[in-house]
């Protein structure tokens, strides 16, 4: 689309560029009538006096709106309006027919269905043709800024792709060379090193690992931003199930009773509410750790009169005084010797809810435990 | 080199000459350390692959590969093998830090054996290397005539 480039170039050297209309009839005194009417809406005004000069101005510049005389001689302004919807320069411009026919028969165009025409019989009041000009240059800047926006946005998820990407490949090779040469290091030279010097480099090592932790938990935290989402019907009953049981499976010798509410479904985006389970399970599952039996409970609940999910533990709970840092990133209300972690896993839990137009928050009491109540697809349920 | 029967060995496709070493000391551990060539980087890959096919001569019975690569990078290599008619259907795994979706369908789209990403921890590293050469080397019968046979 070169026209739509040049636009977007010329925009962003001078983002208060004018703005064109294109006015069309055979009869000189007519286009002088015009331009005298529009002269005072400060957009650019350009004169052609037949279809085919017209069309050969749509080539030269991009148009905010076109106003045609349906009455030339040669090709009239519905044969004009035709070739110009058959553009895709030049389909989207909005048409203002000017016509002394009568209003049944100017809708023989087959594009007025497009919302983006409208017509005046002559003669017209300049007032009334001014003001839908306006209307029609006010709705071109607003396309206009929103396709700029929309560029940017493109731009800007563009680079976080190649970032993600580069930090995926190139972040972690220097930390598993620090922590490969440390584990040599313990295995090959043990017998040079006293506690202290094998402690220091197990540390190392530890530090290492850990920091590749963090590496995955962020470019988890900035693909869910990044994703594009597929909506279907999640089975949250049967997700919790598994993924319960696979938590069971890794900690085998410990003591979890588990209850989860029958048939419970969500619309939105498997991949994503898969992490999100993923993450507030495995939450409830580590901070229940010094509960035997723990006891982890999925269920809905109604809250102001609406259902919402609930996922309630009983485990060591938090102080609610910090519970608005609960979801920022790199947060952390545990000591990380107790529960070790990254800090990132509910704040990508936050983000996945958000993306489903939803709303997540938290209860908890020390030592009583914590329950995470959300809801989502606020306000769409017509929809979907 | 020259020593090597190189249709019972592994070709470590790796620019990081940490990685290559800790590669090395992993295939050791397993008693393979003297079953590998390493090139380093996709061009070099390349080059060691198709001058053997144009003399005839054996090929690895694995190729261990690397994506982020000088020159051509993994994927780029990948094609080219796949594209070129004698090494189609050599065995080859991807063997990459990254877990990004792109890099693992493209890497299934160009017909990988396999994907394994390297894991930082060295004992899950060693781990891994060490299947990997056992796997190919050791256990995976022979995917032609004369090569790849353990």
């Amino acid at each position: 689309m070169p026209k739509h480039e040049a636009d977007s170039e010329l925009l962003s050297r001078s983002p208060k560029s004018e703005v064109s209309v294109l006015l069309v009839d055979d009869r000189p005194a007519n286009l002088f009538a015009l331009e005298h009417t529009l002269s005072e809406l400060g957009a650019k005004l350009v004169k052609a006096s037949s279809g085919q000069e017209a069309l050969v101005a749509t080539l030269h510049e991009d148009f905010a709106l076109a106003i045609l005389d349906v009455q030339m001689p040669g090709m009239d302004g519905y044969e004009l309006a035709e070739l110009m919807r058959g553009n895709p320069d030049t389909m989207n411009l909005p048409i203002i027919f000017l016509t002394a026919d009568s209003a049944e028969e100017w809708q023989v165009f087959k594009g007025y269905e497009s919302g983006a025409v409208d017509y005046i019989v002559k003669p017209y009041q300049p007032a009334v043709l001014r003001s839908k000009v306006r209307v029609f240059l006010q709705m071109y800047a607003q396309q206009r800024a929103l396709r700029r926006s929309q560029d940017e946005l493109a731009n800007v998820n563009k680079e976080l792709e190649a970032f993600a990407y580069s930090v995926s490949h190139d972040l972690r090779a220097p930390l598993r060379a620090i922590e490969g040469f440390s584990q040599a290091l313990l295995e090959d030279y043990l017998a040079l090193l006293d506690p202290m010097g094998q402690d220091f480099l197990q540390r190392i090592s530890n530090e290492a690992c850990r920091m590749a932790q963090l590496i995955d938990d962020l470019l988890q935290l900035s693909r869910v931003s990044r994703v594009e989402m597929n909506w279907e019907e999640v089975e949250l009953s049967a997700l919790a199930q598994e993924l319960l049981e696979r938590l069971a499976e890794q900690e085998p010798e410990r003591q979890v009773e588990w209850s989860i509410a029958p048939q419970m479904v969500a619309q939105g985006d498997y991949p994503l509410l898969r992490q999100m389970m993923e993450n507030l399970l495995s939450n409830a599952w580590k901070f229940s750790r010094p509960q035997s039996p723990a006891r982890i409970a999925f269920e809905l609940s109604k809250v102001d009169g609406r259902d919402a999910y609930v996922l309630r533990d009983n485990g060591v709970g938090f102080d609610m005084k910090y519970a608005s840092k609960l979801f920022a990133p790199f947060q952390r209300l545990h000591a990380m010797s107790e529960f070790p972690g990254t800090g990132v896993g509910l704040c990508t839990v936050q983000r996945i809810v958000a993306r489903h137009h939803g709303r997540i928050w938290c209860q908890s009491e020390l030592g009583v435990g914590t329950s995470f109540y959300w809801v989502l697809n606020q306000g769409m349920e017509g929809d979907r | 080199m020259s020593s090597i029967d190189v249709s019972r060995a592994m070709l470590l496709v790796e620019d990081n000459p940490h990685d290559e070493v800790l590669a090395l000391r992993a295939l050791n551990k397993v008693g393979l350390g003297d079953r590998v060539v390493v090139v380093r980087d996709g061009e070099e890959a390349l080059e060691w692959l198709f001058s053997r096919t144009a003399a005839g001569e054996d090929l690895p019975a694995v190729v261990v590969l690397d994506l982020k690569l000088p020159k051509l990078d993994g994927l780029e290599v990948l094609e080219r093998l796949r594209a070129h008619s004698p090494t189609q259907r050599l065995p080859v795994v991807v063997f990459s830090s990254s877990n990004e979706a792109r890099d693992r369908e493209a890497s299934w789209r160009h017909s990988a054996n396999s994907y394994v990403r390297k894991p930082v921890e060295y004992k899950l590293f060693a781990e891994v290397v060490g299947l990997l050469g056992r796997y190919w080397l050791l256990y995976n019968e022979g995917w032609t005539q004369q090569g790849g046979a353990p």
